[in-house]
């Protein structure tokens, strides 16, 4: 397996492993830590790394597969589509404002921050 | 058709007066990882027992394959059960070494592969030499441990495995469990108290309690469907309405339940509630765990 | 089948080990004795042997119902075939010792009361019954756990014991009794060994392996 730098992350308790898994694998190939058409970790692989079951492994892996960030080459393993780094910025973009604003304006009105104070903080750490 | 499962039904099973196990159903398959959790007491032992047919059930059936596995030693070549031992011998070590404990399974189980018992015995320095009745509760442990695996069964069932290692040997046990199913695609149960470290090695995860099976799922299916809520008493319950809620907690004005989603169904998080996921011990203890006064 | 195979191969295993350990035993008692007394006889060195035998029997008895079984059951042995493996070997052991009792009787000098074919007979009946009150204290051990057995076990010894030094030993006349009704008592005590393997049968499929 290349790169024995990248997967140091552990997994946390907060969220199902499979994801973890399918984030990780997406957050390497936005690094650059896996190049489109490379080859990736294979689900045994996977599952001897993090000691977790094969089929947890799998589940992370066809997230991806599905959503057409891998392809299957019969016999060989699982490859990063070309293009899925632009899909994937693509769909975190899109996910961005559900998952980071959301909970940022849930926070700034549960302790009484205006919308106005909100966006003058913005601009000046921007 | 059958396809190797291993399949109980309606088992009961009576100690005196006692129901320990109270009609349990269930079915396992070929290749998969399950963990088997529940209190002490819950009756575990008593199932696995049954299921390897070391014990007869009071009522109810055990199937391999379609053939019932009691007394039958074509089914029970398929399945190993490798029990506890503990030093008061009443699992047979009398005053065995490990060595002739090693040697007498390895006559017995009809596909005993020494190589992986050698192997595992240097892997956890274990002293071949020493009496079983004379080792500490992890040794024994791996003991118990490379007779189940060396077994090398299609349904291998281990109770409480990791009691006695330290945090170091219940990792690379894990690890051996791991790679010897990678190896072989053999079915394991494990039994375990230590129910968070050992979640992530089991595909399935089957919940008894009290002689009950109250769940069997796939383990990241239930943790996906698994929330804890908490906030204002109010709003939980408003959020919760029509649910069944476990585990109640209750401190002052705020209120803590653990539900369980059918599928369709969502809950968000908002400014008074919050929504969290939860790992499997936290879901076994709020499903089997006593109610918080 | 190859269960049963493996089985006999377990139990073989177990018990000719278990005879071998006795015998070394045995063999040092003797010559302590018979190094004490200047020479060997029938009437010391067979008695010690077959009370040795006896013994061992018995204690193995013991050992099979509060391990071997256990054990054999737990590593997926069907208990027909524990049953069978088990009482093979128990015969055979107890076979073995009577041969050798049996040489002793016929090749060391006799200073007993009694003739060579009495003493044969004597023998056998002695080990013959020990073989039957191994399978009985088996068979309570696993209905009724470990104390109980114990019982028959205490008991049968303070009998036999009673028996042997009685008639041979000590003389007490209980000897000439015994080779009197010695056909028929071989007769009981093989009746005896087949109805306790049929209580020790019963025992084990009823056992039930506890944690």
């Amino acid at each position: 397996m290349k790169g024995d730098e990248r997967m140091n992350e552990i997994l946390t308790q907060e969220k199902s492993i499979y994801l973890q898994i399918s984030e990780m694998i997406e957050n390497d190939i936005l690094r650059d830590i896996i190049l489109e058409e490379e080859k990736v970790p294979s689900t045994n692989e996977l599952a001897k790394l993090y000691a977790i079951n094969p089929a947890t492994a799998a589940k992370g892996i066809n997230i991806l597969v599905d959503s057409g960030v891998l392809y299957k080459k019969r016999g060989i393993g699982m490859f990063v589509a070309t293009g899925a780094k632009e899909e994937i910025k693509k769909r975190k973009q899109a996910e961005f404002a559900d998952k980071y604003i959301k909970t940022l304006l849930m926070e700034a009105e549960s302790i009484g921050i205006t919308k106005e104070e909100l966006i003058r903080m913005i601009k000046q750490s921007v | 058709m059958n396809e190797e499962k291993l399949i109980c039904r309606d088992i009961v099973k009576t100690y005196g007066k006692k129901d320990v196990l109270d009609h349990v159903n269930l079915e396992l398959e070929k290749g998969k990882i399950y963990g088997l959790i529940g209190r002490n007491g819950a009756g575990k032992t008593t199932l696995l027992s049954i299921l390897s047919a070391q014990n007869p059930a009071t009522r109810g059936t055990v199937t391999y394959n379609g053939m019932p596995v009691w007394e039958n030693r074509e089914a029970l070549d398929h399945i190993c059960f490798s029990r506890e031992l503990n030093p008061i011998g009443s699992q047979g070590q009398s005053n065995l070494k490990v060595k002739e404990y090693l040697q007498a399974a390895s006559i017995v189980m009809p596909n005993w592969d020494n190589e992986l018992a050698k192997h595992l015995v240097e892997k956890f320095e274990l002293d071949e030499k020493k009496k079983i009745v004379k080792l500490s509760k992890g040794m024994m442990s791996m003991v118990t441990i490379i007779c189940a695996l060396a077994s090398k069964a299609d349904y291998t069932f281990l109770d409480e495995p990791v009691a006695g290692l330290d945090v170091v040997m219940r990792e690379y046990f894990y690890r051996v469990l791991l790679d010897e199913f990678a190896d072989s695609g053999r079915t394991f149960v494990i039994s375990t108290h230590i129910i968070e470290e050992a979640s992530d090695v089991f595909e399935e995860v089957i919940m008894l309690d009290k002689g009950k099976i109250i769940l069997k799922e796939n383990t990241q299916e239930l943790l996906d469907r698994s929330r804890h809520i908490s906030g204002k008493a109010e709003e939980v319950d408003a959020m919760t309405a029509g649910m069944k809620t476990f585990h109640v907690e209750k401190m002052g004005r705020s209120k803590g339940v653990t539900v369980l989603l059918e599928p369709g169904q969502e809950l968000k998080q908002t400014a008074d509630v919050s929504v969290q996921q939860m790992n499997l011990q936290q879901v076994f203890v709020a499903l089997c765990g006593k109610e918080v006064e | 089948m190859k269960g049963m195979k493996r089985s006999l191969l377990y139990w073989g295993r177990l018990m000719e080990k278990y005879f071998i350990t006795i015998c070394f035993l045995a063999v040092v008692m003797c010559l302590m004795m018979g190094l004490m007394q200047g020479e060997f006889s029938i009437d010391i060195t067979a008695a010690y042997i077959s009370l040795i035998g006896i013994l061992a029997v018995m204690v193995q008895a013991a050992n099979n119902a509060n391990y071997f079984l256990p054990q054999a059951i737990s590593f997926g042995s069907t208990r027909k075939e524990s049953l069978v493996g088990m009482q093979v070997f128990t015969h055979i052991v107890v076979l073995q010792f009577m041969l050798i009792t049996m040489l002793i009787v016929k090749y060391l000098p006799n200073y007993t009361s009694f003739e060579t074919k009495e003493l044969l007979l004597l023998y056998s009946f002695f080990f013959l019954t020990s073989c039957g009150a191994g399978n009985g204290v088996c068979a309570v051990i696993l209905r009724f756990g470990k104390s109980a057995g114990m019982w028959i076990y205490v008991i049968y010894i303070v009998l036999i014991v009673f028996l042997e030094v009685g008639s041979m030993v000590a003389d007490l006349g209980i000897g000439a009794v015994l080779v009197k009704s010695s056909v028929w008592g071989i007769f009981a005590a093989v009746i005896f060994d087949i109805v306790m393997i049929g209580l020790c049968a019963k025992a084990i499929q009823k056992y039930e392996v506890r944690a």
